[in-house]
């Protein structure tokens, strides 16, 4: 992983690639790539759908090793949903195969002719880009269905569905699963529109004839993977909760701890959880002959996933996530798991962000446009985004964007990004990371990561007021870190909890590439992400007032507990602050 | 309230386990703490109590099951370890519990003056199979239209053994008559191995 690849698709005479060595960006992978880059080369002040923009796509610093649950591809970019800098993530093969073809980032980048559309074919021969309008208003399956004989053996496909090429701010860019699905993607913040800005529907990855990346000291590599594998194995959460439940198993739990956001945010309860949970999908997908413990890219242990198939057994999507099933589910009041099921299959189809698309219509339920509960309306809202009419356009512009159209103040989002299935006034904690993380609202962005090993940014009393800013703070700083490894956030169980394989994920680093970090190295790489990420929107034009949550957060009482968000604006602001 | 008692060749079908996810009602001793109902009613031992990393009563996830009491009326909810950030704020005792402070239950003085009484027990994830099977054998309420639903389902069926209402050897069919107004009964399930049943 020594070389970039730039794609201008401005070049003369139609677009152009070159090969060059990383450079200054020597060393660096997944998020720690993008944002750099991003804040590098990006005018902060750039339109996100305009020539000045890139798309960065970058493997993280373990991929394509043989390193366990390494297979994460960040994505970064100027995001046309909050107006900053943006960096989503996805699993599926795509990082394992760019990351053995030794490309460490494909920067996409140029003023696009706005007419031609491009496929591009990466392979150990070289790279080819050739127009490709045939592919125009397809989806993500029809473009399976047509490469799929080119990519599923050794490789893997990125594309862009129709939300993407009609650069809606909700869009996506899909990752192919191993079973050569697009059912992985880099959901957040409209990373498909600026992938559709720059006229690209496609690349197709091709890693035959390479072969996995050589750690530098084999020996100690193996070792070390051997040993974090076994923490993953051994701990509840990763050999056993993820592996039997999926991530919906939080479900009856947050809806428990009157956390569940239910009817886009007015209770924190779900009267039908137990419909539509992680434990009866589970029961639903083995009875009808589905799977419910499944890897989405090969070298995963924790197989978090699986196969939601029909009644009759025919496949209708990958196993929806908790996330996936809270925003089309209980935050729209919808508690048929068929319905979900048929809800992420199309999200996925037309390359739609579920957490974003959920929060659209619970938003659209609010203002009256269908009744809460009302799934076959809320699919055809989905069909109408992918379609493009003119509804669907407002909706697929994002939760935010539809409630300015519909006149309505409940909009859960931060930085114009809908807010994902934890109601902060009930986990104020991770209301601090939503109200201030770069990304906008975002779970993933404060991850649970060993931050009381890694003791970044001092000593925190759990139990004092002021520990909520320090804790986010903590949480950001590790989860940077860890995004820019290439390895699974849900790693971060295991490492939370034993220190042993924290120490193993450090040594399979170290093996890999020669070094000798420690601990507080890797927390500084953390910070000096997030440093570079909040630079890059400070440049943008962002301000301490964006660093908020809505205003009714704070003034709506959350049933059953009937708490607000009560996080004084002075602690928010310091939560970057070190 | 009449008793149902049914035997179930093993394994235990999931249906059974099914009410849980919503609650179901057990009599219990009351006034006492938690940590003491789940070792004296429910049996517990050490290391199945450690299995249970996530508890909530009344909706508010708790730290310390020795100071938490548990009332008549009360809910009571048992979920194994949990994933993301949230599971791991959620998890009692755990080193982000403060992200959650404002739900969480605060510790009482237990003044230890017990007397029967009727709870809500909810299982989640691995505590369906757990708990599930114990609390079933003591007996959980339930309400005739569920049970019935309960009792026809297939895989219920097909494993049904025998089924008795007030120590009287019944078919299932029967069930809707002899029961009558009832509206609540006591289930009561035990299991027979294979090798029991030849």
């Amino acid at each position: 992983m020594d070389k970039i690849l730039r794609i201008d698709v401005g070049a003369e005479g139609g677009p152009a690639f070159s090969v060059e060595p990383c450079g200054d960006y020597a060393g660096l992978a997944g998020r720690a790539m993008t944002s750099t880059v991003v804040h590098n080369e990006v005018p902060a002040d750039c339109h996100p759908l305009g020539p000045e923009n890139k798309v960065v796509i970058a493997p993280g610093m373990l991929s394509g090793t043989a390193a366990v649950t390494s297979g994460r591809l960040s994505v970064g970019c100027k995001s046309p949903l909050t107006g900053g800098i943006k960096e989503a993530n996805a699993g599926g093969q795509g990082a394992q195969i760019q990351a053995r073809l030794g490309y460490a980032a494909i920067i996409i980048e140029g003023e696009w002719n706005g007419e031609d559309l491009y496929k591009v074919v990466i392979n150990a021969d070289g790279v080819s880009i050739e127009a490709a309008n045939d592919l125009k208003m397809k989806t993500n399956y029809q473009l399976m269905e047509q490469f799929q004989d080119q990519y599923e053996k050794n490789g893997a496909m990125l594309s862009i569905g129709t939300a993407g090429e009609m650069r809606l701010s909700n869009s996506t860019i899909a990752v192919t699963d191993r079973e050569a699905r697009p059912t992985r993607h880099a959901g957040r913040g409209g990373v498909g529109a600026v992938m559709g800005s720059k006229g690209v529907k496609v690349i197709l990855l091709d890693a035959s004839g390479s072969k996995l990346r050589e750690p530098q000291d084999k020996a100690a590599f193996n070792d070390a993977n051997k040993r974090f594998n076994q923490g993953l194995k051994e701990h509840a959460v990763t050999g056993q909760g993820l592996p039997t439940y999926g991530t919906n198993v939080l479900t009856n739990v947050l809806s428990e701890a009157g956390g569940y956001p239910t009817y886009n945010f007015k209770q924190g309860s779900y009267p039908d959880a137990d419909k539509i949970s992680g434990e009866t999908q589970a029961e639903l997908e083995i009875a009808r002959g589905g799977v419910a413990t499944h890897g989405c890219h090969r070298g995963c242990s924790i197989m978090c996933s699986g196969t939601f198939v029909d009644k009759d057994g025919n496949y209708v999507t990958k196993q929806p996530e908790y996330e996936t099933v809270w925003a089309h589910g209980g935050n729209c009041g919808i508690c048929d798991l068929d319905a979900i099921a048929k809800l992420d299959y199309l999200d996925d189809d037309f390359g739609l962000d579920t957490i974003e698309m959920g929060v659209t219509i619970g938003v659209a339920m609010e203002a009256g446009l269908l009744k809460f509960g009302d799934a076959d309306g809320a699919i055809n809202l989905v069909k109408e985004v992918g379609q493009g009419t003119p509804l669907g356009r407002i909706l697929g512009s994002g939760a935010a964007t539809t409630a300015r159209a519909y006149g309505i103040e409940r909009a859960p989002v931060v930085k114009g990004q809908g807010m994902p299935a934890y109601d902060p006034r009930a986990v104020k904690g991770i209301g601090v990371t939503y109200a201030t993380s770069p990304m906008g609202a975002d779970h993933t962005a404060g991850y649970a990561v060993a931050t009381n090993i890694l003791k970044v940014g001092g000593d925190v009393d759990p139990l004092s007021s002021e520990g909520q800013a320090e804790l986010s703070q903590n949480l950001q700083i590790a989860t940077a870190a860890v995004d820019s490894t290439g390895m699974c956030l849900f790693i971060a169980f295991a490492v939370l909890d034993q220190p042993e394989t924290f120490q193993a994920l450090i040594d399979l680093i170290n093996a890999c590439y020669g070094l000798s970090l420690t601990a507080d190295d890797v927390a500084a790489l953390g910070k000096s992400v997030l440093e570079k990420e909040r630079d890059f929107n400070a440049r943008a034009g962002f301000t301490a007032e964006d660093d908020r949550l809505p205003r009714y957060f704070s003034r709506e009482k959350l049933p059953p507990h009937n708490v607000t968000f009560d996080v004084p604006d002075e602690e928010l602001d310091k939560v970057f602050t070190w | 309230m009449q008793t149902l008692h049914i035997v179930i060749q093993e394994p235990l079908p999931t249906a059974l386990l099914r009410p849980f996810q919503k609650g179901a009602q057990v009599e219990v001793e009351v006034g006492g703490d938690l940590l003491s109902l789940l070792t004296d009613e429910l049996s517990l031992t050490e290391e199945g109590i450690s299995k249970i990393q996530t508890i909530f009563y009344q909706s508010k996830p708790v730290d310390d099951i020795s100071t938490c009491t548990v009332q008549d009326g009360g809910v009571l909810a048992l979920s194994a370890a949990m994933p993301g950030l949230v599971g791991a704020v959620l998890r009692r005792g755990g080193f982000w519990s403060a992200m959650r402070d404002s739900i969480t239950h605060q510790d009482e003085t237990i003044e230890q003056t017990t007397t029967r009484g009727v709870i809500t027990v909810k299982l989640f994830n691995f505590m369906l199979e757990e708990v599930g099977p114990i609390l079933l054998e003591r007996g959980i309420r339930i309400e005739v239209a569920d049970l019935a639903a309960l009792l026809t389902e297939k895989t219920v069926a097909q494993r049904l053994v025998k089924a008795s209402l007030a120590e009287t050897e019944v078919r299932i069919g029967q069930l809707g008559g002899l029961l009558g107004g009832e509206q609540t009964v006591l289930l009561q399930v035990s299991t027979l191995q294979e090798s029991e049943t030849e």
